[in-house]
């Protein structure tokens, strides 16, 4: 049944797939030609039987649209659970590095008031106002001696001076408690009490 | 009248997770015919339905609007499908020496047992409608097969199979011919 060349476009006419010129003129060979027209109602009988048969046998029951549903709300949580894992692991890294630190610099805090109040309890007759650094602990000689040697090579004139004088008062302000500073001296004479 | 497919979509690209639900609604029962049309049986095809609405709903922001809702979603389905039938065959392979014997033959002509009973029946003149042409369908080469199914099943347009199945519109007319003439073929025995 395939002496017709028309037969080629027979599926796209059967599925009405041709412009409007082919159609009209494919319907009209049709009328005209018995080979195509038994294979046109052979494409029809088959296509009904197959949406019968679609029908009938693939339908879809409620537990199986219900098990779509359950697919979509675990890939749901799935999603939103990926989505939280970076970010709990970051909190996670970040609360534990503030620990860190808050435990690093307790320690050290702890550790130079222990240095500072020894220094105290054994210098009894701390000179006032003389050489300070007998009392203090390390790290607040290593800032005096800066303040009072700049480092070699850099001058007075120098402009790095400054700045590592203001750094250095800015230090002692900030850690040493009793007094303050007063301009032109290494900080205050320390109140007697 | 409720929203298009394309505002719905949109509503779940955006967050709303209960608007993806509409669209398994919508879509679940005709993904759920092609599926089954596809697969050897409904236990294989709900799972394709739903890895394809999982897949859908992880990439809601990958659908571009340019084609339907549909036509986005029957290719994930043919995607997963196609990957099923993969495994099928791998798996197929490991079975034993005898039962892989029976394998070649049927690769060599696939559905050729059921060929033969249909040639049977149709020389008692009874067969044809009797015939389950479901099962026809799911002897026919991947590519006929599915051609035949987004067709007569979905009823997709030549356009719209051609972008499931990312061929030209050229190679979906010529799968559907020669589908459907290995169809008839196989259900008349001529
Ligand atoms: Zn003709």
């Amino acid at each position: 049944m395939s002496e017709c060349n028309f037969q080629l476009l027979l599926g796209a006419y059967h599925d009405r797939e041709l412009d409007a010129a082919v159609d009209r003129r494919i319907a009209r060979h049709v009328g005209e030609c018995f080979s195509c027209a038994t294979a046109l109602r052979g494409m029809r009988e088959l296509s009904a039987r197959i949406t019968t048969a679609a029908a009938m046998e693939l339908e879809a029951d409620a537990a199986v649209i219900a098990g779509m549903h359950r697919a979509v709300d675990r890939a749901a949580r799935d999603e939103s659970a990926a989505v939280d894992r970076p970010l709990l692991r970051m909190a996670g890294l970040l609360s534990a590095l503030a620990a860190s630190v808050l435990i690093i610099s307790g320690v050290w805090l702890l550790d130079s008031r222990g240095d500072a109040r020894l220094a105290n309890g054994a210098g009894a007759a701390a000179p006032r106002g003389g050489d300070v650094t007998a009392i203090t602990p390390d790290w607040e000689r290593v800032a005096i001696t800066l303040r009072a040697q700049p480092r070699p090579g850099i001058g007075d004139d120098s402009p790095f001076a400054p700045r590592y004088a203001e750094a250095i008062h800015w230090m002692l302000d900030g850690l040493i408690p009793a007094g303050g500073r007063s301009e032109g001296k290494p900080w205050a004479e320390p109140k007697s009490f | 009248m409720g929203a298009s497919d394309l505002e719905v979509w949109q509503a779940a690209a955006s967050g709303d997770h209960a608007a993806f639900h509409v669209l398994v609604d919508r879509h679940g029962p005709h993904l759920f015919r092609v599926a089954l049309s596809l697969s050897s049986g409904r236990a294989d095809a709900e799972d394709i339905c739903q890895e394809t609405f999982a897949a859908a709903f992880l990439g809601l922001k990958s659908f571009d609007g340019r084609a339907s809702v549909r036509t986005w979603l029957t290719s994930i389905l043919m995607r997963r499908a196609a990957k099923t039938w993969k495994k099928d065959r791998h798996a197929r392979r490991a079975i034993s020496l005898d039962r892989r014997a029976d394998d070649d033959v049927e690769r060599e002509n696939p559905g050729g047992a059921l060929a033969d009973r249909l040639k049977v029946d149709a020389a008692t003149g009874a067969a044809d409608q009797r015939m389950d042409v479901l099962e026809v369908i799911r002897t026919l080469p991947p590519e006929f097969r599915a051609a035949i199914v987004l067709r007569e099943i979905e009823g997709l347009s030549y356009q719209e199979i051609a972008d499931v199945l990312g061929v030209p519109r050229g190679t979906v007319e010529s799968r559907l011919y020669r589908g459907r003439a290995e169809l008839r073929r196989k259900l008349t025995g001529y």
